[in-house]
């Protein structure tokens, strides 16, 4: 009888090479941070001394510049999509401006369409029940030269109109070229829908019914700016005066300002999972559109449309990317002789 | 943080498997093909594959086999990396690491053992396999899980993001 037994027999494992020691280090890395924190801290100087740009260009060329450190050291290939993305986001921009500017003097040769005024008071009138809430808001919370702390909250959120999408542009197109494009898609089909809404239903502001219509009772405006300017953002704000003369003053409906706040808590919700967490996002839009209305910019109808038309294009790019997701796994399946998933083909059919 | 759903890579001899069907990991590498499809269906992953590597199969992009893959554009500097890259003098296992590293890409979908040296996920594992296992949508529940268990492989700092 043998009296050896046998051993157990330990497989060392081998130990793995990480990607890091293997491939090169890309030396420009930290450049870029460097760059970016640089491009922070002059974007905060110039934020507190100087104000926050918010004209088309001056937003362009920061966004540029940020752009630019964020780029630093990547392939050509990605400088030449960013390029392509750039020129995109311009041309987006310049339609929905000449769209805009054009809308109250008619478009392509044709009369400007009729003005809404009534129609737009009536049907806030009957949301609420016969009142103005336009002038409800100022009589019971506007003080002439003295500002309360729902003047600052509500201005500051109305002045992130011109700074909270760019920014979020910036970021999506840094971190995710993808994320980026579905967000663009989503923003450039809100500002086209608004652009045709501009033309074929020019609409006035409650301000404008009321100072020269006189269709609701005397409202202050302009008092959008009080809370901003209290803060110190001077600068701000008067760069935001010379942008104002050049807008198209009867560019009511829908409500650009209810549709912005609305698109960026919307986007990003899919990857919020604590519920409190998305309902105070979601109330970021509603103190915009309270906002709106106390400010005497816009009537409620315009900013509900806004949230509508906003809902619609996430509807629609949702519905199409899942679509085209469904098309290519199809032609993968049917290209190897596979049968779709039984749940699949029950959507497919729902969705054509 | 990753906006995006985890990238799996499929490697030049998993693409090589597929598209020949006299390859002895043929069968194999189209149910996991597959299964990555349905998760790619699902928006559970991205499925992205070397450029170079796909252009033999450029064909199959768009309408064939590929049509969910995309690509991952080669440039100069992933060319100069691969070249300084310590990778058994394989160049084209050293531009599948420089990519997998630059586009933060863990999970690979490969048949060359080689890739076991590093520290990457690979797909399928090295488990005897037959035709009749896992069941259907196992694999795929498991793959699910394993991605969703190791976010963290795929976050990466936004100025690394190409």
């Amino acid at each position: 009888m043998s009296t050896t037994s046998e051993a157990p027999t330990f497989v060392p494992v081998a130990p793995k090479w990480s990607l890091r020691s293997v491939v090169p280090a890309d030396v420009l890395r930290p450049a870029r941070f460097t760059l970016m924190g640089m491009y922070l801290a002059a974007y905060l100087y110039w934020l507190r001394f100087k104000g926050l740009p918010i004209d088309r260009i001056s937003v362009a060329i920061s966004v540029g510049l940020f752009l630019v450190c964020a780029f630093v050291g990547r392939s050509w290939r990605t400088w030449g999509v960013l390029l392509l993305d750039c020129l995109a986001y311009c041309a987006m921009w310049y339609s929905y401006e000449a769209t805009r500017g054009a809308a109250d003097r008619g478009v392509l040769g044709l009369d400007p369409f009729p003005l809404q005024v009534e129609s737009v008071r009536n049907i806030d009138r009957v949301l609420f029940l016969g009142h103005d809430p336009n002038v409800v808001l100022q009589n019971h919370f506007y003080q002439p030269g003295v500002v309360r702390w729902y003047d600052v909250v509500l201005s500051t959120t109305y002045m992130t109109h011109f700074v909270l999408p760019m920014v979020i542009m910036a970021v999506l197109w840094v971190t995710s070229h993808r994320q980026w494009a579905r967000f663009m898609k989503r923003f450039a089909t809100l500002l086209g829908i608004a652009c045709v809404m501009f033309v074929v239903m020019p609409t006035a502001p409650p301000w404008m019914a009321a100072k020269n219509y006189h269709l609701i009772d005397p409202i202050a405006r302009p008092i959008n700016w009080r809370g901003f300017y209290h803060l110190g953002f001077h600068g701000f704000t008067n760069d935001y005066k010379v942008q104002l003369s050049d807008g198209n003053p009867v560019a009511a409906m829908p409500s650009l300002h209810a549709s912005f706040a609305l698109i960026v808590p919307a986007f990003f919700l899919p990857w919020v999972r604590q519920r409190w967490l998305k309902a105070t996002m979601l109330t970021f839009p509603v103190v915009m559109l309270v906002a709106l209305v106390y400010f005497g910019e816009h009537w409620v109808i315009d900013g509900l449309a806004g949230w509508v038309i906003t809902g619609g294009t996430f509807w629609y790019w949702n519905r199409r990317e899942q679509l085209t997701r469904r098309l290519r796994a199809g032609r993968a399946r049917a290209a190897l002789g596979a049968p779709a998933p039984a749940a699949a083909t029950a959507d497919d059919r729902a969705i054509t | 943080m990753s906006l995006d759903p985890p990238k799996v890579l499929l490697e030049q001899s998993f693409l090589r498997s597929i598209a020949d069907p006299t390859d002895s990991h043929h069968e194999r590498a189209v149910h996991l093909y597959l299964d990555l499809v349905q998760q790619y269906e699902q928006e559970q992953v991205l499925l992205v594959a070397v450029g170079d590597h796909l252009r033999p199969h450029r064909g199959w992009q768009r309408s064939g086999p590929l049509a969910p893959v995309e690509a991952l554009p080669v440039g100069f500097q992933h060319r100069r990396w691969a070249h300084r890259t310590e990778a058994q003098g394989d160049p084209a296992l050293a531009l599948t690491l420089v990519m997998c590293q630059r586009h933060k890409v863990r999970r690979v979908a490969s048949f060359d053992p080689r890739l076991q040296q590093y520290d990457l996920v690979l797909l399928p594992d090295a488990a005897p396999w037959s035709a009749d296992q896992p069941p259907a949508g196992e694999l795929a529940g498991e793959l699910a899980g394993d991605l969703a268990g190791a976010p963290a492989d795929d976050t990466g700092s936004p100025a690394d993001n190409e």
